[in-house]
C-alpha cells in the first residue's frame, strides 16, 4: 500500500485550487444576502419573491434525520453562499472574456472549453463556484432551437418559461435542501428543446467548486417539449480541503407529450481523505416530472465522490404509459458515507418503471440504498422491476437496503429483489491466477458487477465512470 | 523446475496433504492419479496459493524460489498456471478484455511491451483455432452461462495465450463428451515444449489415451504412494485403486 | 414525561395496581416501574412516527380501555367449547386472566401463573433477558400494566410430547388485555408454544400480547400463533426469542381477525450457529390492516435465518410487511433470507411492504425480496381449460398461495387446523375480491 500522500494524488486527482479573484457575499445566511444574490443576478422580482418565500419556509423546517448518515451539525451561518469569480463585464460574452486561469482549470479537468478542441458531440455549461462561466456550442443549438444557457440568462431571457416551470417539479418547500437552494441557487443550467426536436448533441454541465468555504447551490431545468429528446451529462469536481464543504442542488426535469430525457451524472466531488477529514457534503433533490403521455425520463449515476451523498432522484409518472429509470452505482471508500436511491410515483395507466441499484462498501464506507416504489389507485397497470445488489469488501464497511413498496391498485405489478454479499474469493483467485495485481482484479470483477448501469452511460462517460471505480476502490483489498 | 518436499497441507484445519514429494523438470508431462477425497486438487490449489490452503510443513521450490513465499499474481506472472476443475463465474466482465488484462499484467512483468487491442485480437484469434472456438464467445462475460465444454475449452485457451512454463490441469477431462476432450487434449499436446512443464491431474485414464505422461502418480490419503511409467495408469484403469492398497 | 390527557387513565390505573403490585418482589416493581415510565415517555405510536407508517392505531389511542379484570359472559369452563379437536396441553385466558383450574399442565414441566412466578428463579432469569430498552412504547405498556400470564419452564431435555396450546378468548366491550406467555427452553430441549386468539365477534376490545421466548444451546422450539381476535378489537402482539448457540426456531404467524392487527417478531441469535424460520400469512378483507413486522439481528457469526411472509388482500384492506435484517459487525458467514409475497384480489386493497437489510459484516449471504401484484392469468386459464370455474379457480389459487406458508407447520394436526381456518377465511374474502 502506498503512503496516505502519494495515494491522496493518485485518489484525486482534481484536488487542485485555481488562484482566482473572487467576488462573495459575507459569511451567513439572511434576507439580505438572498436580495443580495437576486441583484448580482439582475433578476426580475418574482424571482425575489419566489426566493424569499423559500427562505421563510426553510426556516420553519428541519434538516432532515432520518437517512443513515452521521456527520457533525452543519452550521449555516458559516457559510458563502455567493462567490464568483471576478470579471471585467456581467459575465463573460464569450471564450475571450472568461479568465484564463479559469480556462486552464477546465482543461486540467479534461473538460476543454474551446469549442474546436471539444469532441464535436458535446456542448459544455461550466459552473464555477456560483457562476457560469462558459457554455459552448449556444449558437449551433440556437438553429435548432434548442434554449442551453447558464439560469441566470435564462431568467432574463425567457422568464416566462422560468416562472411556469421552476419549482413546478420540486416545489419551493419539497424538503429541507431544496428550500436552501431555492432562496440562494446562484447558477446552473436552463435547458428547453421544442416540440419535435432531437438535440442534435449531448448537453453537459461541468460543476466544479473552487473557492474556500463557499457552498455551491446551483439549479438546473430541463423541459423537453412534446417529442422533444435530449441527453444531458453532469460532472462535477472539487479541490482537497480538510474542511467540509456543502453542494445543495436541486435538479427539475420536465417530459412533455413522448418526450424523453436522459440524465446521466457522474459525481466526483472531493471525498475526504483516507481519516474521513474534508470532503463535500452532498445533499442533492432531484426529480423528473413525465408530464406527457408516452414520455420517458431516465437517471444514470455514478456516485464516487463526496464525504456525504443524501440524493433520491425520482420520477413522477403522470402521464399515461410514461417510463422511469433509474440506474445506480454508488461506491463508498474510507469514511465516505451514500444515502442514495430514487422514487417512482406511478399516477397514470400503464406506467413503468426499473430500478437497477448496485452499492460497493471498501474500508470503513457505508452505502444505503433507499428507494419508494408507489402505484398509485388509477396507475393500471403500472409495472415495476427493482434489483439492488451491494457487495462489500473488508470487515468494516457496511451496506443497507431499505425498500419502500406501496400498492394501492391490484393491476399493478412490483417486483424488488437484492442481494449483499462481500467480493467472491473465488473470482478474486480466478484473476488472481492469470496474473492480475489484486487491486485491477478488483477493479474488473467491480467493474463487472456494474456493468448494467454502465451500459446506459454515454460511451465517453462509461470509459471515466469505469476508471474512477478502479481508482477509488485501489488498496481496499490487502 | 518443480520441487515438492515433504509438502503438508491444512484447510479448515484438516489434514488434506501429509508430505507429498514430487519433482517435475521442464519438458516432462507428468499425470496426478487418485480416487475422489485424495487431494489431488488440493494439490493444485497449494501450487497456485489458494488462500483457503494452509501449509503447514515443507516447501516448495519452483525454478530455484520459494514458490510458497509468492503472491497468487507472482505465481501466474512467473509461469504458474492452474486450468481449474470448476472455473468460476465473472458476470459482466468480457472474455476478450479479461484475457487481454491478463496478458498484458503477465508481459509487463516480463519486461515486455503490452499489446494493443488489435495486437491482441490478431493473437487470440491464432489461439481460438487450437481449442476450436467461436467467435461469439470473445464478447460474452468470463464463463457466464458457459456449458462445462466451453468452461474447459475456455481454460485451454487461457492457457495458450498466457504461455505458461508450468501448467497444473485440475481433471481438465472431467465432464467432457469424447469431441471436447479431443480439442483439449490437441490444446494441451500442442503446449508440450523441452521448455515447459505439465502436471495433469485426472481422475481416470482415457485422458491419457490422448496425452502420453512421462511419469504417473498414485495419489492417495494426501500422499504420493506410487509411482511409474505410463503403464501405471493402464494398471490401475484394469484393477482400480484399491489395488495400490493391496500388499 | 407526556402529560397528554389520553395517557390519564394508564397512569391512574397503575395506582390502582399498587396493592398487587407491592406484592410483587422488588426487582419485579422496578421493572414494571421503568416500563412505566418508558411507556408514559414515549406515548402511543403516533402519526408520522416511521414505525407505524401504514397502520394507524388513533383507534385504540382515542379510546378508553378498562384496565382491571373483566368477567366473560361465560362461566368459564364454558370455553372448552374452543378446544379444537389435537392433541395439546391447554391453557386458558379469558380477557386477558389466566384460568388455572381448567388449564391442564402436564408432568416435567413447571407452568407456574404470573401472579405467583416473581419468586421463581427461572422467571425472573427469563424476563429480564427479555426485557430490554429496544422495546417499544406498547410492550412497556404490556410490561408495566399487564398482571397476568404463564411461565412455562422446559427443563433441560425435555420434550413434552404434545404442543402447549394457549387460548386466548375476549369477549368484554372495552377490556384491555395484556398477557405475558413465557417460554424457557433449556439446552437441547424441545417443544412446541400454540397461540390461539379467539373474541366475540364485534367486541371492541384491545390485546396487547407478549410472548417471550429463551432458547438455550441447541433447543429447538415451534412457535403458532393463529390470530382470530374479533374484527372489531385491536391487536398488538409481540413475540421476542433470544437464541443461544446451535438453537432452533420455526415461527408461523397468521393474521385473519382484528380490525388492526399487528404481529411484532423479533429474534436476536446470541450464540453462533444457531437458526430461525418465520413466516407469516395475512388474510384481510373488509377494511382490516393486517401488519407484520420482524427484526431477525445477527449478533452471533454463522447463524441462518429465513423469512417468507404472504398477504392476501380483498375488500379495501391493507397488508404491511416490514422486516429487519441486522448483520452486526463480527457476525461473519451470516446467512439471511427474507421474501414478501402480496396478493391483491380487489381494486380497493393495499399492499405495503419495507423489506430491509442493515449488513456491517461482509463475509455473509444476504438477500431480500418482495412482490406485489394479482394472480397470473395464464394458471388461471390452466384450471379453467380442465374445467374448473373461474371462481373457483381463483379460489384453488388463492388457497396454493397461502398454503406455502401453512404447509411449513410440520404438526399434521395443527397444520390441517391452520389450513381450515385459512379457507374459511378466504372463502369470505371471496365474496369481496
Amino acid at each position: 500500500m502506498t503512503d496516505a500522500g502519494s495515494f491522496l494524488d493518485k485518489e484525486y486527482p482534481y484536488g487542485f485550487v485555481t488562484p482566482v479573484d473572487a467576488d462573495a457575499a459575507p459569511r451567513g445566511l439572511n434576507e439580505d444576502i438572498i436580495r443580495f444574490i437576486s441583484k448580482k443576478k439582475d433578476e426580475p422580482e418574482f424571482m425575489l419573491r419566489w426566493r424569499l418565500k423559500a427562505f421563510a419556509g426553510w426556516k420553519k423546517m428541519k434538516e432532515p434525520a432520518w437517512a443513515s448518515l452521521k456527520y457533525p451539525p452543519i452550521d449555516y451561518q458559516d457559510i458563502i453562499y455567493y462567490s464568483a469569480p471576478r470579471s471585467k463585464k456581467d459575465g463573460p460574452k464569450s471564450l475571450e472574456d472568461v479568465d484564463r486561469e479559469i480556462l486552464e482549470t477546465y482543461k486540467k479537468l479534461g473538460i476543454p472549453l474551446e469549442e474546436q478542441k471539444r469532441l464535436a458531440g458535446v456542448a459544455v455549461d461550466a459552473v464555477f463556484d456560483s457562476v457560469s462561466v462558459a457554455t459552448t456550442f449556444k449558437e449551433k443549438l440556437k438553429e435548432y432551437g434548442v434554449i442551453f444557457c447558464p439560469f441566470s440568462e435564462a431568467v432574463r431571457a425567457h422568464p416566462e418559461l422560468i416562472e411556469k416551470y421552476l419549482g413546478s417539479v420540486v416545489p419551493v418547500t419539497d424538503n429541507y435542501f431544496a428550500a436552501l437552494n431555492s432562496a440562494v441557487f446562484s447558477d446552473g443550467s436552463f435547458c428547453y428543446i421544442p416540440k419535435g426536436v432531437r438535440c442534435p448533441m449531448e448537453l453537459s454541465t461541468y460543476f466544479r467548486i473552487n473557492a474556500a468555504e463557499i457552498g455551491q447551490f446551483e439549479r438546473t431545468l430541463i423541459v423537453a417539449d412534446d417529442d422533444a429528446c435530449v441527453s444531458y451529462l453532469e460532472g462535477c469536481t472539487a479541490p482537497i480541503r480538510d474542511k467540509n464543504q456543502l453542494h445543495a442542488a436541486v435538479v427539475e426535469l420536465v417530459a412533455h407529450d413522448r418526450a424523453s430525457i436522459k440524465y446521466s451524472t457522474v459525481q466526483n466531488w472531493y471525498a475526504g481523505d483516507r481519516e474521513g477529514r474534508g470532503g463535500i457534503y452532498n445533499f442533492v433533490t432531484k426529480r423528473g416530472l413525465c408530464r406527457g403521455q408516452r414520455s420517458r425520463i431516465s437517471w444514470t449515476q455514478v456516485e464516487t465522490g463526496s464525504a456525504i451523498t443524501w440524493k433520491y432522484p425520482g420520477c413522477i409518472l403522470k402521464g399515461d404509459d410514461s417510463v422511469g429509470e433509474f440506474y445506480s452505482v454508488a461506491v463508498v471508500n474510507n469514511h465516505q458515507q451514500a444515502d442514495t436511491g430514487t422514487r417512482m410515483i406511478h399516477l397514470g395507466k400503464g406506467t413503468k418503471s426499473t430500478i437497477i441499484s448496485k452499492g460497493i462498501s471498501a474500508r470503513f464506507g457505508k452505502a444505503t440504498y433507499r428507494g419508494l416504489v408507489k402505484m398509485l389507485p388509477n396507475a393500471v397497470n403500472a409495472r415495476n422491476y427493482t434489483q439492488c445488489d451491494s457487495l462489500l469488501i473488508g470487515d468494516r464497511c457496511g451496506a443497507n437496503t431499505f425498500p419502500y413498496i406501496e400498492v394501492e391498485n391490484r393491476s399493478s405489478r412490483v417486483e424488488h429483489e437484492a442481494t449483499t454479499s462481500r467480493i467472491d474469493e473465488d473470482q478474486l483467485f480466478y484473476c488472481r491466477q492469470r496474473g492480475m495485481s489484486a487491486d485491477n482484479a478488483v477493479s474488473m470483477i467491480v467493474n463487472g458487477f456494474c456493468k448494467e448501469v454502465f451500459k446506459n452511460l454515454p460511451m465517453e462517460f462509461a470509459v471515466e465512470a469505469s476508471r474512477l471505480l478502479g481508482v477509488t476502490l485501489e488498496g481496499s483489498v490487502g | 523446475m518443480l520441487e515438492i518436499n515433504d509438502l503438508h497441507v491444512s484447510i479448515d484445519g484438516k489434514e488434506i496433504l501429509k508430505g507429498i514429494d514430487l519433482t517435475v523438470n521442464a519438458g516432462e508431462v507428468h499425470a496426478i492419479m487418485g480416487p475422489n477425497g485424495s487431494g489431488k486438487s488440493t494439490l493444485t490449489r497449494v501450487l497456485a496459493g489458494h488462500p483457503s490452503c494452509r501449509v503447514t510443513g515443507g516447501s516448495v521450490t519452483y525454478e530455484g524460489k520459494d514458490l510458497l513465499a509468492m503472491s497468487i499474481e507472482d505465481r501466474a506472472r512467473a509461469g504458474v498456471f492452474l486450468a481449474f476443475q470448476y472455473p468460476i463465474d465473472i458476470p459482466g466482465v468480457n472474455n476478450t478484455y479479461f484475457l487481454r488484462s491478463a496478458l498484458n499484467e503477465v508481459r509487463r512483468s516480463r519486461g515486455l511491451e503490452e499489446l494493443d487491442a488489435v495486437d491482441f485480437l490478431t493473437v487470440l484469434r491464432e489461439k481460438m483455432k487450437i481449442v476450436e472456438m467461436n467467435e461469439s464467445f470473445l464478447a460474452r462475460p468470463v464463463n457466464e452461462g458457459f456449458s462445462g465444454g466451453e468452461k474447459k475449452r475456455n481454460e485451454i485457451l487461457q492457457m495458450a495465450v498466457l504461455e505458461p512454463k508450468l501448467a497444473v490441469l485440475d481433471e481438465t477431462d472431467s465432464g467432457l463428451d469424447i469431441d471436447a476432450l479431443r480439442v483439449v487434449a490437441g490444446g494441451v499436446n500442442r503446449m508440450r515444449s523441452p521448455e515447459r512443464a505439465i502436471l495433469l491431474v485426472t481422475h481416470y485414464q482415457r485422458l491419457l489415451d490422448y496425452i502420453t505422461p512421462d511419469r504417473v502418480h498414485v495419489l492417495m490419503e494426501g500422499k504420493v504412494v506410487l509411482s511409474g511409467e505410463k503403464e501405471l495408469a493402464l494398471h490401475l484403469e484394469e484393477k482400480g485403486y484399491a489395488w495400490v492398497k493391496e500388499p | 414525561m407526556n402529560d397528554t390527557p389520553e395517557l390519564q387513565p394508564y397512569v391512574d390505573a397503575y395506582e390502582k395496581l399498587s396493592p398487587q403490585r407491592l406484592k410483587e418482589p422488588d426487582w419485579f416493581r422496578v421493572m414494571r416501574d421503568e416500563a412505566m415510565r418508558s411507556f408514559l415517555d414515549k406515548g402511543f405510536p403516533k402519526r408520522g412516527d416511521e414505525a407505524w407508517r401504514y397502520t394507524d392505531l388513533s383507534a385504540v389511542t382515542g379510546a378508553r380501555f378498562i384496565v382491571e379484570p373483566m368477567t366473560s359472559r361465560f362461566v368459564s369452563g364454558g370455553v372448552r367449547f374452543l378446544k379444537p379437536s389435537l392433541k395439546a396441553n391447554f391453557l386458558f385466558f379469558i380477557n386477558g386472566q389466566f384460568q388455572p383450574h381448567i388449564s391442564g399442565i402436564p408432568a416435567g414441566v413447571r407452568v407456574i401463573p404470573l401472579p405467583e412466578a416473581g419468586n421463581d428463579e427461572g422467571f425472573r432469569r427469563a424476563i429480564t433477558r427479555l426485557f430490554t430498552d429496544e422495546m417499544d412504547s406498547l410492550q412497556s405498556l404490556n410490561f408495566g400494566l399487564g398482571m397476568d400470564g404463564v411461565f412455562i419452564d422446559v427443563p433441560d431435555g425435555a420434550a413434552p410430547d404434545c404442543p402447549f396450546y394457549v387460548i386466548h378468548w375476549s369477549d368484554a366491550h372495552g377490556a384491555l388485555c395484556q398477557p405475558k406467555i413465557l417460554l424457557a427452553a433449556g439446552t437441547d430441549a424441545r417443544v412446541a408454544l400454540v397461540e390461539d386468539f379467539r373474541g366475540a365477534e364485534g367486541k371492541m376490545y384491545f390485546s396487547n400480547t407478549f410472548t417471550g421466548a429463551t432458547l438455550a444451546k441447541g433447543a429447538a422450539v415451534q412457535y403458532y400463533k393463529i390470530q382470530s381476535e374479533s374484527r372489531a378489537s385491536c391487536h398488538t402482539a409481540a413475540m421476542k426469542a433470544l437464541q443461544e448457540e446451535g438453537s432452533d426456531l420455526l415461527s408461523v404467524s397468521l393474521a385473519i381477525g382484528g380490525k388492526i392487527a399487528r404481529h411484532t417478531l423479533s429474534v436476536k441469535f446470541g450464540g453462533a450457529g444457531a437458526a430461525a424460520r418465520v413466516l407469516g400469512l395475512s388474510l384481510g378483507a373488509d377494511r382490516q390492516v393486517l401488519d407484520h413486522v420482524t427484526g431477525i439481528d445477527h449478533a452471533s457469526p454463522g447463524c441462518k435465518s429465513d423469512q417468507l411472509f404472504k398477504s392476501i388482500l380483498a375488500g379495501a384492506a391493507r397488508g404491511v410487511f416490514t422486516g429487519k435484517v441486522l448483520v452486526r459487525r463480527g457476525a461473519q458467514k451470516t446467512d439471511a433470507h427474507q421474501s414478501s409475497k402480496n396478493l391483491l384480489l380487489s381494486e380497493t386493497a393495499k399492499a405495503d411492504a419495507r423489506p430491509q437489510l442493515e449488513i456491517l459484516a461482509d463475509d455473509v449471504k444476504c438477500a431480500h425480496g418482495a412482490a406485489v401484484g394479482q394472480l397470473e392469468e395464464d394458471p388461471v386459464f390452466y384450471l379453467r381449460s380442465r374445467g374448473i370455474g373461474e371462481k373457483e379457480a381463483r379460489r384453488i389459487l388463492a388457497a396454493g398461495f397461502a398454503n406455502e406458508v401453512t404447509d411449513a407447520i410440520p404438526l399434521e394436526s395443527l397444520r390441517e387446523l391452520a389450513g381450515v381456518r385459512t379457507d374459511e377465511k378466504l372463502g369470505e374474502m371471496e365474496a369481496e375480491a
